[in-house]
């Protein structure tokens, strides 16, 4: 994050921002879409309570 | 982390450190890009532990089970949740960035372009030959996940089919091992993921 901010400045800031974004929204789909609904179906764990069943 | 007391947890660190390096970045500039080579050292050692992780816990997966019939239902289960969550994560990724479209207030001016080669077709033969590997450690150097997941289901196989008792559970318990060694690998590399963050 520093280099590129070092690189190209703030400039940089909104596409860097919807980049991220982009690739956390992403991430978090798979995540409750895909592995929610595995974790749900094939091991019959609720994907809410999941990490205080850990 | 502890700060005055209270635990800090890694994703807080993380988003911390990625605002601290963007402050920094802006600030001393020139100092942070001498610094992007932590932030590339941190990728590489991500890249590093895929191939094991995968290989290790495919492996443990299949000699987990206790008799060899539940093994079948087991390697089709693990190909087709591959090739399942595989297709919906593209699917996911495709259509995030296309209704985000990150791209396009980038200014790409300056950076060097390379042309990319069209899509080839494949037949179905084709694909299933590419799934096994003529190497394994040519498909570990290259990173392909796919012949990786087809030689630990071989493997975990192989080690469920040796003969000898004390071998086998020798081999399973080596996998056992090995498999927490990768685990505390990848917790080792992700404790460091604040200061790539930042880098």
């Amino acid at each position: 994050m520093g280099a590129s901010f070092g690189k190209y400045g703030t400039s940089i800031f909104t596409s860097m921002a919807t980049l991220l974004g982009t690739y956390y929204l992403a991430c978090i789909l798979q995540v409750l879409l895909v592995y929610g609904l595995v974790l749900w179906f094939a091991a019959g764990i609720s994907p809410p309570l999941h990490p205080r069943q850990r | 982390m502890n700060i005055v007391g209270k635990k800090i947890g890694l994703s807080t660190q993380v988003f911390s450190a990625m605002i601290l390096g963007a402050v920094f970045g802006l600030l001393f500039g020139g100092v942070m890009v001498k610094l992007e080579f932590i932030g590339t050292i941190w990728l590489n050692c991500i890249k590093m532990i895929v191939v094991p992780m995968v290989l290790m816990t495919i492996i443990t997966g299949i000699t987990s089970q206790k008799d060899l019939k539940s093994l079948g239902r087991i390697a089709v289960r693990i190909m087709v949740y591959y090739v399942l969550t595989t297709l919906v994560a593209t699917v996911i990724g495709l259509a995030t960035a296309s209704v985000l479209k990150p791209g396009v207030h980038a200014n790409f001016t300056g950076l060097a372009s390379k042309e990319v080669s069209g899509s080839t077709d494949i037949t179905i033969a084709q694909f299933f030959t590419n799934m096994f590997s003529s190497n394994m450690f040519v498909t570990f150097s290259e990173s392909n996940i796919l012949q990786t997941v087809v030689i630990a289901v071989m493997l975990g196989v192989a080690i469920m089919l040796v003969k000898n008792d004390e071998h086998r559970e020798k081999l399973i318990s080596g996998a056992n091992a090995l498999c927490s060694m990768v685990f505390s690998l990848i917790g080792m590399i992700m404790k460091a993921s604040p200061s790539e963050s930042s880098s």
